[in-house]
């Protein structure tokens, strides 16, 4: 029995401590823990830094709905993966750097598809205020003082 | 390289806007490269050429491009379009030979009473701007009369 406990269920360790237990199926949609599972260079607990708690529960959310859901219609998953990803910013950033640390590949497209449906369609200003943190008036007098820059001469 | 670019370029932005940091400029190149791949179409893409000298370098390494033809619709309006201009045209010059024929006609019935030496004072004081057709009709109308 507690083999197959130790078979099935992972336990991984975010960057602040917490601790989640994890069906096997589950972690190892992520790749690079399923390499880690492979190579038996894992013991029970698996450390996932760079990861902390909230991002790691969003993402276990995830890979559990998609591990589920994998015999479903997959127009549920899709309206899932919508609403999942339809975050604020940080959460965004956040989320794409750990799907991209642990090789998560569903969560990966999905996140970089909300982005891409974010940045479609909208005026340059938009995406530079929206992605880039550039305030309106710092765009004209960043372009301004640069425009200066690039025109002087070298003497 | 491309540390040397991004040092020169001015960033007042990082420092001045602290309290909201500027999270997709920590996104690794291969991530955006994800998202220019999933955005796809031209016009978006043309757009985010724009947005930042990084974006420009990043962007023609996209593989999957869409490139939405809706200019054939447009093309197929500018051609009727111009089958109506034409139509148009077709129109003025017709009213305008109308108008152009209500002239002359006259004129030349004039020539016909008057006789040539008339007619050809008549051709001659016509202004010069007035179209030539004008001069060349009374003109053969006065020739005919000489003949």
């Amino acid at each position: 029995m507690s083999s197959s406990l130790e078979k099935n269920m992972l336990i991984l360790r975010s960057s602040d401590g917490e601790e989640f237990i994890v069906p096997e199926v589950v972690a190892v949609m992520s790749k690079a823990i399923k390499n880690m599972v492979e190579d038996e260079c894992a013991s029970n607990t698996i450390p996932v830094p760079n990861v902390d708690a909230n991002i790691l529960a969003m993402v276990i959310e995830f890979c559990k709905k998609h591990d589920e859901s994998e015999a479903e219609a997959a127009s549920d998953l899709k309206t899932f993966d919508s609403e999942f990803v339809n975050r604020g910013q940080e959460a965004l950033y956040d989320l794409i750097t750990a799907a991209n640390f642990r090789d998560v590949k569903e969560l990966l497209d999905a996140l970089c598809q909300n982005v891409a449906e974010m940045i479609k369609g909208k005026s340059v200003h938009h995406i530079r205020i929206q992605f880039l943190g550039y305030q309106l008036f710092e765009i004209l007098t960043s372009n301004f003082i640069w425009n200066i820059w690039c025109d002087r001469d070298f003497d | 390289m491309l540390d040397l670019t991004t040092k020169v370029y001015p960033k007042p932005y990082t420092s001045s806007s602290s309290d909201e940091i500027n999270h997709f400029d920590l996104l690794p190149d291969s991530i955006l490269l994800l998202i220019f791949n999933k955005i796809g179409d031209v016009k978006a893409l043309g757009r985010c050429c724009v947005i930042s000298r990084r974006f420009y370098t990043l962007v023609p390494q996209v593989e999957n491009v869409v490139v939405r033809v809706d200019c054939v619709i447009s093309d197929d309006d500018a051609s009727s379009a111009s089958r109506s201009s034409d139509k148009s045209c077709e129109a003025f010059s017709k009213l305008f030979r109308f108008v152009l024929g209500g002239i002359i006609k006259p004129l030349q019935a004039l020539g016909q009473f008057l006789g040539p030496k008339r007619s050809n004072s008549i051709s001659s004081s016509s202004s010069s701007s007035s179209s030539s057709s004008l001069s060349v009709g009374t003109g053969a109308s006065a020739d005919d009369e000489l003949d």
